[in-house]
Parts: structure tokens; sequence; C-alpha cells
């Protein structure tokens, strides 16, 4: 299969006193350090795929690592058939990346900060840039300062969209914005992948965009890969089964990836939706699980409550 | 690497230039010797290249153009060729804009043995000296970051800067009994220009812009490959 990212066996891990990485609580820190451990998975060409988990979990820091920001301690990363480190130089004039915050000059205009990333593409079409800016209403001539957080993400989409990127890279482009530019988008994604050549990884805790555009979904938690699958295989095997505290009979538990135990009754995960549709049809409620149920379950621990 | 330099000084545009007019201007002033504007004019050197740290460091750019196809080496190589500009361009304002305009204008200078703005001395002196402090601070710049980076460059150049001055003061202390400082150190340049002739002289002061340039760019290319951001 082409692909247009492939991670082997990616570890990185920072001391205690790492000042790149404060993992929270439930993530991949133990003993206070920072563990990713041998994350693999890979995106196809002209997909989307959707990088979810918790905060802390080490989306983050797979994306900086295929962008060589920081150093693997083991691992390959190749991205559009390239290693990422030996074809930096190549990788980086086909790929498009939007940080979760835009980091351009806010003093200057955007026709300036246009000025200030163009040159270093070699493919950089100025007319792409100009169709889009107008596109996203854009004021050229305004001071990036000026601009709100959704007007920022617009001109950096904008420009990670103006270079014929074969691979858009977004770290949590949509925290924090309105659901109608999350709506624009990712329609705008949508649109990107429809020459069948380019891809998108999208990191993001905002599940339900996913559930929208996403061919594939990698789920990382604690600095491991739960899973890393297409959505629709996902969407389709994972339950949430609500009942009364008879689920929590000890025949029942291992089937549950996490328990969430409440006043109302018991509500469980699992990821072999026929037989628990098997075993609780009757005397319980059986729901597609969202990316949200997944990740809400699965954040805390082993799962289990 | 031209890309770079030029995203920099299209980014501080207005605030060297603001610098260098403030300067030229104030200098222009008849009280001023010449040994102040010279080191006024390394002052703003330096200060160009920390203002354009400043301003990468706080809209955090580095990262950006770590994203783009751009090589670390490529980015420490810019930083560099921006010193050597802003050397160029302190040295400009220093012996051109006002060096020539004081000289046009008759502006008068406290002599005190100094010869002028306008001699190979005060060139001797203006070039290697800021080169040195360039030269220093972005090593210091490349492993600690702008803000680590810069204090402890602070600290080092005072601590360089006293240690030259004593030294200065213990190898030349009937000199410095006789007269102010600035003729001293410019005496002690003009006899070390006429024992070794002029052309080596300069090829001298120019092996001594280039030397710690090239340690210190050795250094800082070590350094950066191997920080995270």
């Amino acid at each position: 299969m082409d692909c247009a990212l492939e991670i082997k066996d990616l570890s990185k891990s920072y001391s205690p006193s790492g000042r790149l990485t404060r993992p929270a609580p439930d993530s991949a820190g133990s003993g206070g350090g920072f563990h990713l451990n041998e994350v693999s998975f890979s995106l196809p060409r002209g997909y989307i795929m959707g990088l979810i988990g918790p905060n802390g979990a080490g989306k983050t820091t797979i994306i900086k690592l295929i962008l060589n920001l920081i150093r693997r301690d083991g691992g390959e990363i190749r991205v559009l058939g390239l290693d990422n480190i030996a074809g930096e130089m190549e990788i980086k004039s086909r790929l498009g990346f939007v940080h979760d915050t835009p980091f351009f000059y806010e003093h200057l205009t955007l026709a300036d900060v246009r000025k200030t990333v163009a040159p270093f593409y070699r493919d950089w079409d100025d007319a792409c840039f100009r169709r889009l800016a107008e596109e996203f209403e854009l004021p050229l001539g305004k001071r990036f300062k000026t601009l709100s957080r959704g007007m920022k993400m617009k001109f950096a989409l904008a420009a990670a969209l103006s270079h014929k990127a074969e691979l858009l890279i977004l770290d949590e482009p949509t925290s924090g914005l309105d659901p109608v530019f999350r709506r624009e988008l990712l329609r705008k994604l949508s649109a990107f992948i429809q020459d069948e050549g380019k891809s998108v990884l999208f990191s993001t805790h905002i599940t339900s965009d996913l559930e929208r555009i996403a061919d594939f979904i990698t789920f990382i938690r604690g600095g491991r890969i739960v899973f890393s699958s297409p959505r629709d295989r996902i969407l389709g095997a994972w339950v949430v089964v609500k009942g009364g505290p008879e689920l929590l009979a000890a025949e029942n538990r291992p089937l549950f990836k996490g328990i969430r135990q409440s006043a109302c009754g018991v509500h469980a995960l699992t990821a072999e939706a026929d037989e628990a549709r098997r075993r609780f049809g009757r005397e319980a409620i059986v729901e597609t699980a969202t990316l949200e149920d997944i990740m809400f379950f699965m954040s805390k621990g082993n799962g289990h409550a | 690497m031209l890309k770079l330099v030029g995203k920099d000084l299209l980014a501080a545009r207005w605030i060297l230039l603001c610098g260098a007019a403030v300067l030229s201007l104030y200098s222009l002033q008849p009280f001023f010797s010449a040994g102040f504007i010279l080191a006024a004019g390394g002052a703003l050197a330096l200060a160009g290249q920390a203002t354009v740290f400043f301003l990468e460091d706080r809209n955090k750019t580095e990262i950006l153009y770590l994203s783009l196809p751009v090589s670390r080496a490529s980015i420490v190589g810019a930083r560099y060729l921006l010193g050597a500009v802003l050397l160029a361009a302190g040295g400009a304002m220093v012996f051109g804009i006002i060096g020539w305009a004081g000289a046009l204008m008759h502006v008068p200078r406290p002599a005190g043995g100094f010869p002028g703005l306008l001699s190979i001395e005060a060139a001797a002196l203006f070039f290697p000296l800021t080169a040195f402090f360039l030269s220093l601070y972005l090593p210091f710049y490349h492993r600690f970051g702008f803000g680590r980076g810069t204090l402890l460059f602070t600290a080092a150049g005072v601590l360089c800067a006293a240690l030259g001055a004593a030294g200065l003061k213990a190898a030349l202390s009937d000199a410095f009994a006789s007269g102010g400082g600035e003729a001293v150190i410019f005496g002690a340049v003009r006899v070390l220009r006429l024992s070794l002739g002029t052309p080596l002289f300069v090829l001298a002061a120019a092996a001594a812009v280039f030397i710690p340039f090239l340690v210190s760019l050795f250094l800082s290319t070590r350094f950066y490959a191997r920080r995270e951001f």
C-alpha cells in the first residue's frame, strides 16, 4: 500500500525534568517522565487520519517527531516514502503544517507575513494563496495580532494549502474555534483530499469533527497506541452497554474496556459489539459508541472503574 | 540563508531603523568622544541581533521555520550572516554617517589622544571587538534560547570586558597613569600598527574578526543540532 505516513516502533522518552512535555496525570508519564512506547501506524495516501487522545497522551510529541523538531530514541518514520531525517528538506517542501497556535510575526500585516513564508517553498502558488485569502475573507492589510483566533487559523491554513502540499498535518486546529469555522475547515480538508494523492493527519480531542471526515482513527493514550483502524470499523465494533449492576458480574468484566458506575446504573464500553448484543441484548441497552465515548471510558488507567 | 536574513530584517526593520536613526542623530552631538561612538555602534549591532531574537522568541517563529523546508544549519548560518550584516551596518553608521557627516559638519570631538573616528585604528577596534561580542552571544543563544542565553551572554560579556580592562591596565600601567583610558587603548593600537606595518595590521584585524566568528559558528551549529523544540 502506498502510504503518505508510516510510523514503526517509534519511541521517545523525556526525563522528569524534560521541559518540552508536561504529561497529564493520566498520560504517558511514569515517575514524572514521559514515554512514547513503540508507536506504529500508517496513513495511506488519499485519506484523512484523526489522531486522538487525552491531553498529554503524546499526540503533539508524535507530530514533533514527524517534523524532526525533537529527536526520536528509536523506531522509524517515513513521510511520503522518505525517511523523515534523511529526506527532511524534501519532505518539508511537500508537507503543509498547521500548529495549534499559529506562529507568525504578530506585528506584521498578513501581506508581510506571507513574504516571510512564501520564499521558502519552491512550489509556492501565489494565485492559490490569493484565492484562498479571498475565500477566507482574510484582510491582507491588517496586522496578524489584530485577527481573531479563527482568522489566524484560516491564514495558517491558506499558507499550508498554497504550496501544493501532499500531506497536511494539523495539530489541534479546531480547539477554541466556533462551530461555523470548524465546519468550514472540515469542508476544506475534504476538498483537499479530493485529489487522491493528498492526505491529512489531524490531531484533535474534538472527536465529533473526526466522525464527520476521518477515514482512519488512531487513538493514543499514555504514549501507547490503543488502536489505529478505519473509522467505520471502529464505530461498528465499539459499543456502550447501559444497564444495571448485573453487568458487573465477574464473567462479563473481561469483555469491557471501561466501566462507569453511577446512581443511574452502569455504562460499560466494549470493542466486541456482536458479543455484547448477544449477551445483553435483552437486559440492557447496547448503543454504538462515539469516539468521545471511547476516549472518555479509556482515559483513566486501564479503563475499569 | 538570504531568505532567512530577509525575513528577519523585514520583521525587525522599523525597530532597527529607529535605533540607527536615534543613535546617528544623537551621536552627531559634539560632546561624545569617538570612543563612545564606537562603543555605541557596536552596542547597536548587538542590540539589533538581540531584537531579532526577541521577536523570534516572542512570536515563537522558530518552530514555524523549523517546520519549513529549512535545515537547522541554514538557520544557524543565517543568524551569523545577519550578525555580519549588522556589524557592517554598525560600521557603516559609525564610520560613514557619524564619522563622515561629523567631519563634514566640523563637529568637534573631545580628542583625548584619539585620532578620530575616520582612522584605521578606530576600525581595528570597532570590528574585532563587536565581532567578538556577537561571536560570544550566538553560542549562548543557540544552546540556551533567548532568555537564558541573553542573560548568560550578558554575564559572560561583562566578565570578558572586565578581564580585558584589567589585563590592559596591568600591561599598560605606566601609560594609564599619564592619560585617560581611551587615549591609552588607542595608543596601544597605534603602537601595534606601527610595529606590524599597516598591511599586516589590517590582516591581523581581519583575522580577529573572522576567527572568533568561525569558532562561534562551529559551536552554535553543534548546539543547535541537539536542541529540541
